[in-house]
């Protein structure tokens, strides 16, 4: 009895150790990616250094949800953290990209990009991620919930 | 539903893919885009409408092409009423290609001193806009705009008339006519030489024609005008007031009858 109860915290230990180990590799390959983007985006965020801020911002909050969902995986709390990963990437675009419609300054130009169509495409992919989150959830709690015969 | 699932986050996947790239080299493409403008020159039209004409070079270097590549100038005036506007277009401008183009823009000197007599005696600070737009892979609109500044100097700046001078009593086989003259001067302000003639009309105080007089015009851009213009005058109806009416016609405008009141 005591030998299965040492074997469970050894097993308890071990699949911790995988989720952190898997959570900081996801977390640092993420990060590694953003920060070869920043390396390309040089020149834009010389343009736009509220942009850069925006970008860090997010990138920020979407690693700690990230990571978080990662070590909860397995758990109730992993698809919650899931849905609202892909909300928080819905709620970023809208209010951060000011419609879709980026205006800056250079010394006595104004120059507007519109980017709407992009947005508009980004949204709806993101609401792609947040139905494939939904019917993670959905499934997980389905395949809780089926009867097991005695 | 694990298939579904998996499919779903497959398809996000590759889209999200595409996306990124697709607005990343769209945005890099404007990186590449040069756009290049010639010395701004001015010219006289056929109708005496100033053109101004910017010679305009683009090359696209980038990985998209441009499309609805459009200039567009307009000049206003303190008021923000358009003086005069125009655009050119080039419907495309592919990877690799480079265009030349010349971008017109016509200003009736005429017209608008005739509609906004203010331009003729009053010097005002006119704004000029200038839109540059495209879209780059057909899809993202792209805008600069600039706004300048620049002095209108008036043609007729200070232009005043001063009341009729009669110096000597009528011959008496004059038939009530004598010999008045009539203080104008003004200065010219504008970017143009005004060549061509004043008319005077004079009315006393109960609008009837006192006389009338003409005179030639030749003022050069920045100088002054200053002369006594000779009116032959019925010596019977000049009174203290009345009202002036002149009409300068030149090679660039004409304008007029403008009623300018008097009194001595």
């Amino acid at each position: 009895m005591l030998h299965e109860t040492k074997k469970d915290t050894q097993d308890c230990y071990r699949k911790f150790v995988f989720k952190a180990a898997k959570a900081t590799i996801k977390g640092s390959l993420f990060y590694g990616a953003y920060f070869l983007l920043t390396q390309y985006m040089a020149p834009i965020f010389t343009l736009l250094p509220t942009f850069q801020q925006s970008i860090e911002t997010f990138m920020i909050a979407y690693t700690v949800l990230l990571v978080a969902g990662e070590l909860t995986w397995g758990t109730m709390y992993h698809h919650f953290l899931n849905v609202a990963k892909a909300l928080f990437v819905v709620g970023y675009l809208i209010l951060s990209m000011n419609s879709g419609i980026i205006e800056y300054n250079l010394s006595s130009i104004r120059v507007t990009v519109d980017f709407r169509l992009i947005l508009t495409s980004a949204i709806l992919l993101s609401m792609l991620g947040v139905a494939k989150a939904v019917l993670q959830t959905v499934s997980y709690v389905s395949e809780r919930a089926e009867p097991t015969a005695l | 539903m694990n298939v579904a699932i998996r499919t779903v986050s497959i398809v996000s996947a590759l889209l999200w893919v595409f996306l990124i790239a697709f607005a990343a080299s769209a945005v890099f493409s404007a990186k590449d885009l040069q756009v290049e403008f010639g010395t701004l020159q001015t010219s006289v039209g056929a109708e005496n409408e100033v053109v101004l004409i910017l010679p305009v070079a683009i090359v696209n270097r980038g990985f998209c092409t441009i499309s609805e590549f459009n200039i567009s100038t307009e000049i206003v005036d303190e008021q923000d009423l358009t003086l005069t506007r125009g655009f050119t277009l080039v419907p495309r401008v592919g990877t690799g290609q480079s265009v030349n183009i010349t971008h017109q823009v016509e200003f009736e000197i005429d017209e608008n001193l005739n509609t906004r007599t203010h331009l003729l005696f009053d010097d005002a600070e006119l704004r000029l806009a200038e839109t540059f737009s495209m879209k780059l892979a057909d899809t993202i609109p792209v805008q600069a705009s600039l706004n300048i500044s620049f002095p209108w100097g008036a043609p007729l700046y200070n232009f005043t008339v001063g009341a009729i001078r009669i110096s000597r009593e009528p011959a008496a086989n004059s038939g009530g006519y004598v010999e008045g003259d009539v203080q104008v001067s003004f200065e010219n302000h504008a970017f143009f030489n005004i060549n061509g003639t004043l008319y005077l009309r004079v009315y006393n105080d109960a609008d009837v024609l006192v006389g009338t007089g003409q005179t030639n015009l030749d003022v050069p851009k920045n100088t002054g005008y200053h002369e006594d213009i000779k009116v032959d005058a019925w010596i019977l109806h000049v009174s203290a007031s009345g009202h002036y009416e002149v009409s300068v016609q030149t090679s660039m405008f004409s304008v007029g009858p403008l009623v300018v009141p008097y009194a001595s």
